[in-house]
């Protein structure tokens, strides 16, 4: 018998409007797990002891709550390289020390997943990515032409498009940008559309 | 434009492709400088994306180098 341990910690990070808040908030729907979403810097206060006291009770209503998800937004807010700030109450360690002995103490980890999303890997305390922590860090890079395709369709679903948009000219078109972008250009795009439309209306009209 | 008016010629209004190239005027892509240091972490890292890819499957399926791409 294989006496395997299954995956319980993943950190995605990657360019901002990538998708990495996405696929966490997918993942919690495809499972039908508990979700508890925790959006960095939230978790800070400014009382002594309060941070860790946060962490704490996450991961004690996670067991609770178990089958559960428990993201962590922007991770680098409450979990940057130990040392590297002078001037602060060191809280953010302490944090950091708790989220330790959550992910990998004594007490195990039964049916709960810790999803993180950072986009600066780089400022995260290289202890939280050691192996038995985050298990996997995966890198969500922007999407490619294909992806694109299926984006744009998305963010054109009910708007009402002429014949002379193509979706793979687009995708095209829009190398380098992100799936937050792309739903910015087509709002922009449907904003410049209505603003012809009404403008078109006026000048007739006078 | 009055709201009926509005109402009634709805049916006029349609996205040009015209209207999505004035809009990536205003909306520009993440910046290659930016895409660089994110690709840069991936390396140190040498971790694989979220489809399970390396950096180097990457650039040979799309024929260039991620570093390229802006």
């Amino acid at each position: 018998m294989l006496m395997l341990l299954p995956l319980r910690a993943f950190l995605l990070y990657g360019p901002p409007g990538t998708g990495k808040t996405l696929i966490a908030k997918a993942a919690a729907n495809e499972s039908e797990a508990n979700f508890i979403s925790i959006k960095g810097p939230e978790l800070l206060s400014k009382w002594v002891g309060e941070p860790e006291k946060g962490v704490r009770e996450v991961f004690r209503k996670a067991r609770q709550a178990a089958p559960c998800i428990i993201f962590f937004d922007e991770i680098d807010a409450i979990a940057p390289i130990r040392g590297a700030i002078f001037g602060d109450s060191h809280v953010t360690e302490r944090v950091i020390s708790q989220l330790l002995t959550e992910l990998d103490g004594l007490e195990i980890l039964t049916n709960v997943i810790v999803i993180a999303a950072t986009n600066r890997p780089d400022i995260v305390d290289p202890a939280l990515l050691r192996p038995g922590r985050f298990d996997r860090i995966l890198y969500v890079p922007p999407p490619d032409r294909d992806s694109r395709i299926q984006i744009i369709k998305i963010h054109t679903k009910k708007k009402p498009l002429a014949e002379d948009v193509k979706f793979e000219e687009l995708a095209d078109h829009t190398d380098g940008y992100t799936g937050a972008d792309i739903a910015s250009l087509s709002s922009a795009a449907v904003m410049l559309a209505l603003h012809e439309h009404i403008t078109k209306y006026e000048s007739r009209r006078s | 434009m009055s709201p009926e008016e509005a109402k009634k010629n709805v049916q006029e209004l349609k996205i040009h492709m015209r209207h999505f190239e004035e809009a990536m005027k205003k909306i520009r892509p993440l910046s290659t400088q930016e895409l660089n240091m994110c690709e840069k972490i991936s390396d140190q890292f040498g971790k694989p994306d979220i489809a399970g890819r390396r950096r180097s499957d990457r650039e040979s399926e799309s024929g260039l180098p991620s570093s390229a791409v802006t």
